[in-house]
């Protein structure tokens, strides 16, 4: 290190240093400094575009409690749904928004606007979220409302189903069952109910124990 | 040190290190940088720390919920700390794992909404309105902070809008619904005859030999459980309450009366009157009068209170200035108080505030209460504190003397005390004197039960101290034969019975699935009624539950194919269930009521395992270490 004597000496050297650095300190502070107001804007820009996607949403779940009770229509859930679509469509409000317009469209028995419904989740969620997941399975089910068998059962494969394995064999049982396949489909239900019986929550699956026992007499009747 | 610290900041690089410290301040504030990363976390998940105040929380939240849940009938074991802190750890967890997952999402909810939902929930209102006081006092009685109970409403709601999302949105399928309703809907036309078990039981004869086979084969089940029977010395607080002398009650009435305040409370108004900076001083003494000449001309006081009064914070409620202890005014003023009746007006009184004219207009008097009235209290609690301590040093000599002796006679001699003795006592016992855990721990202990020493002095609820010593030990043995003899005999019975009711039942169902025989023939050939059901469903409440589930496990009948089988209920007799007819159910066949319910039934039951399941996968996903 540079030693210096006296502090005239030692203001001449802080003055040579700043004639040749000042300039890109200065520089640099500056884009420092814009840069950090510039995230910090973006960044209350976004939280203030989530509150407000969030609103909606709220008012959606709303408009949707109502029509359940049926103290109201479907159509202000579809309206609310498609504005956040169309203007919130990258946030996880417009993916839901359009799972609760798949429910409205399956309710009205509008199968395909309920499947294309499910594919624009599909589309817009991250593979193998928890979206994308409840969406893959849904589609399937309606899929196969529709009557394609075998490509919902391709939906519903082990593989492609993650952490939902009970809901996915309880799926493909009610496919096959309603295809006829009952030996195929009371397997599945097995599946399904050993899956969730492994479970430490407590659950309780009516429907399927009733499609178990009816499917496993009437199976039991066949071999006899 | 100083020296090369002094050098080194010199350098260029040391200065744009502090440069970079002095704008990092500047930008984000000291707190966040000293205050990061608290330590003492008790669990962490995926990093997230759980602090042990929120730990607390979660304990005490669910012990209140326990006390208000299960009232007096709460087994204090459920609320022992460390079994209440794992569960809520648990919660904790869970909860953690599924807002990391929502914040992932990017969800949130806007002030304005907490704000709403706040302002909206019934507790906080007071006649319809939101009541901030009430707000605050029901927080802090909950362990709330304003700021921390947005915060775990605002993590409410998230998860609400996560779970409003996802499990709320599901749905019903057409094929689905079909399917379902074919199911639920199905019904089935029964027929069943009860097989009772009473004559099977009756006519079972059990020999002399079967019941010796029965209780040589059997000998394990019919040893005598271990027993002790138990000398024990106990100390009571009751065995060391004394008389209490009259002086040392009358002294700690003077305690009581000094440690308590009793006073007298006024409730005062004022008209207060300042004098001006530009006011003479009689213009001033004139405007004194002017308010006493008022009030003597029967103006009411709280008139000239708000016409004349400079107090603008009382003026407006008639002057009134609440009640005072003595000790809220000025000594002046309190004076002038103490001195006055009540609802008659006092002359000026000066203070630093000015000039106020002074009315009590309420006199609460709160007397000290005499010896008598306490006497009770204070003989009984004086009693008890003497009590304790001798019932303590009794306690202590217990232990010195019961830990050297090779029986409870010594002990109980030196002490005055009398060794009693129990009935005998299992390893399981519940009533007794001494039935206690503890007790028992102790007396089955190699020391006291092999050794035969004292055990040491054990300390039971309600201020009882006891040594227990083992007088006997009832090693199990092999019960006599008589005294078994009518359990053995009762066993072979019911086994003989079941078996034979069951071949009974079993021949009668290969009869009707033969065709050999209708129910009705039967049910007239065993002399009992039959019954039927028409379209059973499988929530049926008029079959009898067994009937029911076996009815519903059967195939379907085929043409010329009676279905037929047994079942043995709950009460031993055999049920002998006909399946008729099977009639799959049809959607077309259920009311609106009960097509909406069909379509939430299959909607939720996809719900809430997408939800089991959702939660499982992030906690098998979480790295989470518990401190």
């Amino acid at each position: 290190m540079e030693q210096y004597r006296t502090e005239e000496e030692q203001v001449e050297a802080l003055r040579r240093w700043w004639d040749e650095n000042g300039r890109s300190t200065l520089v640099a502070i500056v884009l420092v400094l814009a840069g950090t107001f510039a995230w910090q804007g973006w960044q209350r820009y976004d939280a203030q575009r989530t509150a407000s996607a969030s609103d909606l949403y709220q008012q959606m779940l709303e408009a949707a409690a109502l029509a359940q009770e049926g103290a109201a229509t479907a159509a202000p859930v579809s309206q609310l749904a498609t504005q956040l679509r169309r203007d919130f469509a990258g946030t996880s409000y417009a993916q839901f928004a359009a799972l609760h317009q798949a429910r409205v469209a399956v309710i009205a028995g509008d199968l395909e606007a309920a499947e294309a419904d499910l594919r624009w989740v599909l589309g817009k969620a991250d593979g193998g979220s928890e979206t994308a997941l409840v969406a893959q399975l849904r589609l399937a089910r309606v899929v196969a409302a529709q009557g394609n068998v075998e490509q919902a059962l391709a939906l519903l494969a082990p593989e492609a189903m993650g952490k939902h394995q009970a809901a996915a064999a309880m799926a493909r049982g009610d496919v096959l069952a309603g295809a006829g396949r009952a030996e195929e489909a009371l397997a599945a239900y097995r599946e399904a109910q050993a899956l969730v019986q492994t479970y430490p929550a407590q659950l309780n699956l009516e429907t399927l124990a009733a499609k178990l026992q009816s499917l496993a007499a009437a199976t039991a009747g066949d071999d006899a | 040190m100083l020296q090369d610290i002094r050098k080194t900041t010199q350098g260029t690089a040391a200065k744009v290190v502090i440069g970079l410290i002095v704008i990092s301040f500047a930008l984000f504030g000291i707190e966040s940088i000293l205050l990061g990363g608290g330590g003492g976390a008790v669990a962490e998940v995926n990093g997230e720390a759980v602090t042990p105040m929120e730990l607390q929380q979660a304990v005490d939240t669910q012990r209140r919920q326990l006390i208000a849940m299960m009232g007096d009938n709460l087994d204090p074991a459920m609320l022992d700390d460390q079994r209440i802190s794992a569960q809520a750890l648990e919660g904790i967890v869970s909860r953690k794992l599924l807002m990391q997952s929502a914040r992932d999402m990017g969800l949130t909810v806007s002030e304005a909404e907490l704000g709403a939902v706040i302002a909206g929930m019934e507790q906080f209102q007071l006649d319809g309105n939101f009541s901030p006081e009430m707000y605050k006092s029901l927080l802090a009685s909950a362990g709330f902070t304003p700021a921390s109970f947005k915060s775990a409403l605002r993590d409410d709601l998230i998860l609400g809008q996560v779970r409003a999302g996802l499990a709320g949105s599901d749905f019903a399928t057409p094929a689905e619904l079909a399917l379902t309703a074919r199911v639920v809907a199905e019904q089935r036309d029964v027929r069943y005859l009860t097989l009772p078990l009473a004559p099977y039981l009756d006519a079972v004869e059990v020999s002399e030999e079967d019941l010796e086979a029965f209780y040589r084969e059997n000998e394990a089940s019919f040893m005598t459980p271990e027993s002790v029977v138990l000398d024990y010395v106990e100390l009571t607080l009751d065995d060391f309450r004394e008389p209490v002398e009259e002086a040392a009650i009358e002294e700690e009435y003077r305690i009581q009366l000094d440690s308590y305040q009793y006073q007298t409370e006024n409730r005062v108004s004022h008209i207060l009157l300042q004098r001006g900076s530009d006011e003479s001083e009689a213009d001033f003494a004139a405007r004194i009068a002017t308010v006493q000449d008022e009030l003597a001309a029967g103006k009411s006081f709280a008139d000239v209170a708000a016409e004349r009064s400079d107090d603008v914070g009382s003026a407006g409620n008639g002057g009134d200035l609440g009640f005072s202890a003595g000790d809220a005014f000025p000594p002046e003023m309190e004076e002038a108080v103490a001195a006055l009746e009540v609802d008659t007006v006092s002359a000026p009184v000066e203070t630093d505030a000015g000039t106020h004219i002074l009315m009590v207009t309420e006199r609460r008097d709160s007397e000290a209460p005499s010896l008598a009235e306490l006497r009770p209290e204070l003989e009984a609690g004086l009693q008890e504190r003497e009590a304790r301590v001798a019932l303590l040093l009794a306690v202590e000599e217990l232990r010195d003397i019961a830990f050297t002796a090779d029986s409870l006679r010594a002990p109980a001699q030196e002490l005055g005390l009398e060794v009693l003795r129990t009935e005998p006592m299992t390893r399981e016992q519940r009533d007794g004197p001494l039935a206690e855990p503890s007790v028992l721990r102790a007396a089955f202990s190699e020391d006291v039960l092999e050794l035969g020493h004292n055990s040491e002095v054990l300390e039971l609820g309600g201020d009882r101290f006891v040594a227990v010593h083992v007088h006997e030990h009832n090693k199990p043995t092999l019960e006599p034969l008589d005294a078994v003899r009518e359990e053995i005999a009762r066993s072979i019975t019911r086994e003989r019975a079941r078996e034979a009711l069951e071949s009974a039942a079993a021949e009668a169902v290969a009869e009707l699935t033969t065709g050999e025989q209708s129910i009705e023939a039967l049910a007239a050939r065993e002399n009992v009624e039959w019954q039927v059901e028409l379209g059973a469903q499988r929530d049926s409440r008029v079959l009898p539950p067994a009937v029911l589930q076996r009815a519903f496990s059967l195939p379907a009948p085929g043409d010329d194919k009676p279905v037929a089988d047994y079942v043995i209920d709950a009460s031993g007799d055999a049920r002998v269930v006909q399946l008729v007819r099977v009639q799959a159910g049809a959607l077309a066949s259920l009311d609106a009521e009960q097509q909406r319910g069909l379509r939430q039934r299959i909607g939720s039951e996809f719900g809430a395992l997408l939800q089991v399941e959702h939660e499982q996968g992030l906690r098998a996903a979480a790295d989470i270490s518990v401190l």
